[in-house]
């Protein structure tokens, strides 16, 4: 690719899907802070610039309010999606502070590293009961039958969603994503995304009721404390953040424990590294968020007028950071292309940098330290199968696997 | 009571800044603890309230970059 080519960028070709780490290494080499006609948006592929934009408040995470008004209040836009909207608008991700504030100290208690590790003996047992499931196949598929179902069990734990709800969970959860990250959508697409996130609203709406009468120790009764205590929450953004919460809590540590594992069967010197005990899973889970992280790209909206390595990024602009290609730049890392679980030195921005710095990030380490070395324990000889293909995500926002299919010895 | 805050390690997610504004301030992206004679900042440090607003940075931290404790 040339630089004049660069008008072409397609961030959805089969290829750049694949491996999205070509183009933005060309980006990143030949135009660091780049307008994409293609969509009509700044890519930011710097480690200097996305992660000085990350804590710039100019860059700002409001950018459902500017769409709603613009698209979606007239009289004849439909109100179904226009509900689906109204649940995205009261995500604490799409908020600047003071609101952002607000909503994120109330779930912060829930995400300590301390109220996390209490979760970890937890996370162990329903890690062991899916593998015990899994152990006398011989082959299977770690993303659908062990990453994406051990994610979700815990998120819908932590709401207090009943067990024999977590089927519905996890459909829904689809069709959001399908939303959310931006994937090439059909209009049948749009529909179920749509469905999807007003059932998952009327569920959860029950389920708060239900917390009003009897409240638990879970984080669905605790919003709805924080609700009825002293208005410091709607009823619409306690649905809201649920709704953010499983999607959040689910899809991205999937990937996270999807994409490290892949990694280690591509790469088995450093898997014998970390089976030997040469280094530490906490150090590898940071190299797997660096070297190959579940977020692909973060949507910010300008909020003024900023100059940025000569060019001017207009008020009302969109610009996409590209935290892979940070995590990837040789300015900051060693060798930046090369899996190396023992690094030390390594401020990726795997999960962010600033306000919006990921909240849920202790689980999702706890997570990932405990699921990816269970499965090489308990998997013996696990290997990629190698007759069927690796197919990665056609979505902008998320970088993971449909499936992961593996052999093992029984 | 002390504080300090490893700048090096913080992310500037603001939850100390969130729990007591007065005690810690965002400076370019990254978290500091505010001096006692500097505007706005919390002057008495020896009570309760400032041990239970830096135990409570201490663990709400998702980088633990805090550390506190008994002067």
């Amino acid at each position: 690719m040339s630089t004049a080519d660069l008008t072409q960028l397609d961030l959805f070709s089969p290829a750049a899907v694949a491996d999205p780490y070509a183009a933005f290494d060309h980006l990143r080499d030949t135009d660091p802070v780049h307008w994409s006609p293609r969509y009509r948006s700044w890519i930011l592929t710097r480690h200097a610039e996305v992660s000085a934009a990350l804590r710039d408040p100019r860059f700002s995470s409001d950018r459902i309010t500017p769409f709603v008004q613009a698209k979606l209040s007239g009289p004849d836009a439909d109100p179904d999606l226009r509900a689906t909207f109204a649940v995205l608008e009261d995500w604490m991700v799409f908020k600047d502070p003071p609101d952002h504030t607000r909503l994120r100290t109330l779930l912060r208690t829930a995400f300590t590293p301390r109220s996390v590790a209490a979760l970890e003996p937890r996370i162990r047992v329903l890690s062991d009961e899916l593998l015990d499931d899994l152990v006398g196949a011989g082959q299977g598929d770690l993303v659908r039958s062990y990453a994406y179902p051990l994610t979700a069990a815990v998120v819908a734990e932590m709401l207090g969603v009943p067990r024999a709800d977590r089927d519905l969970f996890k459909e829904w959860s689809d069709a959001i994503t399908a939303l959310v990250f931006a994937g090439l959508g059909s209009p049948e697409r749009y529909e179920r995304a749509t469905r999807g996130m007003l059932e998952l609203r009327d569920y959860l709406g029950a389920m708060a009721d239900r917390a009003t009468a009897h409240p638990g120790d879970d984080l669905i009764s605790a919003l709805v404390q924080a609700r009825d205590d002293d208005d410091s929450l709607s009823h619409d953004e306690v649905i809201a953040t649920g709704v953010l919460l499983l999607f959040a809590g689910h899809e991205t540590t999937t990937n996270l424990i999807g994409n490290g594992v892949l990694a280690l069967l591509q790469h088995p010197d450093q898997r014998d590294r970390l089976v030997r005990g040469e280094v530490g899973i906490g150090t590898a889970v940071e190299e797997f968020l660096r070297y190959d992280g579940p977020a692909k790209t973060v949507v910010r909206q300008m909020g003024s007028d900023v100059e940025l390595d000569g060019h001017v990024l207009r008020a009302g602009q969109r610009v996409f950071l590209c935290p892979p290609s940070a995590n990837r730049d040789p300015a900051v890392f060693t060798d930046p292309g090369m899996l190396d679980l023992g690094r030390t030195d390594n401020p990726h921005v795997g999960f962010g940098f600033g306000l919006h710095y990921c909240l849920g990030a202790p689980l999702a380490r706890a997570e990932a330290t405990v699921a990816i070395p269970a499965v090489l324990d308990r998997l013996p000889d696990l290997v990629l199968d190698e007759d069927q293909e690796l197919v990665w995500q056609p979505v902008l926002l998320s970088r993971g696997l449909t499936g992961l299919p593996v052999r093992w010895r029984t | 009571m002390r504080v300090t805050v490893d700048r090096a390690r913080c992310v500037g997610s603001g939850t100390c800044t969130a729990i007591a504004p007065d005690l810690f301030v965002l400076e370019d992206g990254r978290a500091r603890v505010l001096a006692p004679d500097e505007p706005g900042a919390r002057t008495d440090r020896d009570d309760g309230r400032t041990a239970d607003d830096v135990e409570e940075a201490v663990e709400s931290c998702p980088v633990q970059a805090i550390k506190g404790g008994p002067a």
